[in-house]
């Protein structure tokens, strides 16, 4: 098989100001044209060991570990600089919250060929990036991108704003874009376009992308394979259809059950009783032993396996449920 | 950058809610034109003396009268007006340029720099100019440069003050952390995101300090440590005309309503911009 895009073995991420460890032992592969769901509950550690990943977290590093893009391998000590020199070319990140990352005082067509620009110059002269980025426009499917070229960017929609922050980092041709909650603040007919839109674009040209997300059953449908965080633990990874079909780990087993569906009733979707633990308090053992029904003495006492080599699926459970 | 400087003149057709306002707008250019060609309008030298036409009131000759030593009040005006405004002006674009470049630099910088640069700011903040326009006069001779230097150096901390304020705050938002993700390099975050998110803050409290800092030169002229008479500078002529007020009253007069008018019409300018452009403002619709 080839190499991965992208290899994250056995990272650890800590705290900048208390040096406690929030995340341990993830290990994970994204490879080339893969759409790659990480999905978690709020403060499972997914933003943050994302942010971290990619240089782009002030307040965290990175531990332990180490992690390869491109058949490099990123040095610890000085990571955040190094992983910030491919963001822009390399890498595209998205973040979260259209309404808010785009610079209101530049016209969105600038923001595109500024974009360009900073990731490859001007070597098909302003003219041509201007046509360029007026047809990433039209392809994101802002309707007139000619009208909307010259546009600030609170003349548009929250879903339109998201096309134009993906069409930036779009522009930039990536290897590997990553999103993080790119659909929280859309409606779901918005969610779905915008998130068609990667996809089409991860096939058409060979990206590999990111998407962090806790909207399970987005997530279910347009990736190739999830990782199931959990308190700052990576508990599973799966692939799409293994989902409902086969034996996954219980905590990822329990979150999947709560999608909601047209032929479920209220009742049957099963909320996973208990409180969610935060990333970061030190434990040892499973961070979901408190709460999954199959719980033994084990779960709280032996230290959680790693996934080795960062397999392409992988469950973490110390009873192996869902190892195979 | 180009596009927030395109957007003021826009702007000033579209602010003005009420005929104070239009009135303010009408008056501050005048006045700028006056003060730009008021060189060649002048009908007579400013400085020429001419004793036996001495506290004439205003006549047709004579438009605005003449003073204690038969100068052209009208003249000196008008040359004044160019000095004023020229003094002001050139004063607000070193404190602009000066605090904001300062303060841009500690917003980026952050840490013990920052800490070390902002106290720096307040300790200068904590000299009442009109002290430290004494020191320079002590120093440098009393002249308008003089004055011009303790204007300088008593007002740069506020705008880097307000402008690290400002920088920080941009630096916090959601759209800088998309910068970093595209990989923009730290000047060109300075030219296209902090300056133009940082302009309209700026703009206002630029426009409101015109009037203040004019009001200062003229007040520091008009004490003695600014410019010194027979200079056509308003503050000056104030002064000199003082000792005549019972029987030339046009003296004082007309350097008097100059200030007030020029303070006043960008006083209201600065008031407006405010209510337009601050998102804070509780004025605002």
């Amino acid at each position: 098989m080839d190499e991965p895009l992208l290899k994250v073995e056995n990272v650890a991420i800590s705290l900048r100001h208390d040096g406690r460890s929030m995340v341990a032992g993830v290990s994970f592969a994204v490879n080339e044209r893969e759409v790659f769901g990480i999905v978690g509950e709020s403060g499972s550690g997914k933003t943050l060991l994302t942010r971290t990943l990619f240089g782009l977290h002030d307040d965290a590093f990175l531990s332990r570990g180490s992690v390869t893009f491109a058949g490099e391998t990123v040095p610890l000590s000085g990571y955040a600089a190094a992983m910030r020199k491919r963001l822009g070319h390399a890498i595209g990140f998205v973040l979260q919250d259209p309404f808010s990352s785009l610079n209101p005082t530049m016209r969105v067509g600038k923001q595109i060929t500024e974009a360009i620009y900073l990731a490859k110059g001007w070597p098909m002269g302003a003219e041509r990036t201007k046509e360029a980025a007026m047809a990433l426009m039209s392809e994101v499917g802002i309707p007139e991108p000619k009208l909307a070229f010259d546009q600030f960017p609170d003349q548009f929609s929250g879903g339109m704003r998201q096309r134009i922050v993906f069409a930036i980092a779009l522009s930039q041709e990536p290897k590997l874009l990553v999103a993080d909650e790119p659909t929280t603040a859309l409606d779901a007919i918005t969610q779905r376009r915008v998130i068609d839109l990667i996809l089409d674009r991860s096939r058409r040209h060979k990206l590999a992308v990111i998407l962090i997300s806790h909207n399970l059953e987005l997530l279910r449908q347009s990736v190739d394979r999830i990782a199931v965080l959990y308190g700052g633990q990576l508990l599973n990874i799966v692939t799409a259809g293994e989902i409902g079909t086969r034996t996954i780990h219980p905590y990822a087993e329990a979150l999947f059950a709560c999608i909601p569906a047209r032929d479920k009733r209220l009742a049957d979707v099963r909320a996973i009783p208990g409180e969610p633990v935060a990333a970061g308090a030190a434990r040892i053992g499973c961070a979901f032993a408190s709460r999954c029904s199959f719980a033994e003495a084990v779960c709280r006492e032996a230290p959680l396996p790693v996934n080795p080599g960062a397999a392409a699926t992988f469950s973490a459970c110390l009873l192996g449920r869902g190892v195979h | 950058m180009l596009q927030a400087v395109l957007a003021v003149p826009r702007a000033a057709l579209s602010f003005p809610r009420n005929g104070v306002e239009k009135a303010a707008i009408v008056i501050a250019i005048l006045i700028v034109l006056l003060a730009v060609l008021g060189v060649w309008l002048a009908p007579f030298d400013p400085l020429k003396i001419n004793f036996r036409g001495k506290l004439e009131p205003p006549s047709f000759t004579h438009l605005l009268g003449t003073d204690g030593s038969g100068r052209d009040v009208l003249s000196r005006l008008l040359y004044g007006a160019q000095l004023t405004l020229a003094s002001t002006f050139l004063v607000l674009a070193v404190i602009v340029a000066v605090g904001c470049a300062i303060g841009i630099f500690s917003a980026f910088i952050g840490g013990v720099v920052d800490n070390l640069l902002m106290r720096l700011a307040d300790i200068w903040l904590g000299f009442p100019p009109l002290i430290l326009a004494f020191g320079f006069a002590a120093a440098l001779g009393a002249s308008l440069q003089a004055a011009i230097w303790a204007l300088f150096f008593s007002w740069w901390p506020t705008y880097a003050r307000l402008t690290r304020m400002v920088t920080v705050d941009i630096l916090s938002q959601k759209f800088m952390a998309s910068a970093d993700a595209l990989g923009v390099p730290v000047h060109r975050k300075i030219l296209n995101y902090v300056i133009p998110n940082a302009f309209d803050v700026l703009i206002v409290q630029a426009t409101l300090d015109v009037s203040a800092v004019m009001l200062a030169i003229s007040g520091l002229s008009f004490i003695g440590v600014g410019a010194q008479i027979p200079t056509p500078e308003w503050g000056a002529m104030i002064a000199d005309g003082r000792s005549y007020v019972a029987n030339g009253w046009w003296i004082v007069l007309a350097p008097g309503l100059a200030i007030f008018l020029t303070a006043l019409a960008f006083n209201v300018i600065g008031d407006m911009l405010r209510r337009e452009l601050d998102p804070t403002s509780s004025r605002r619709q």
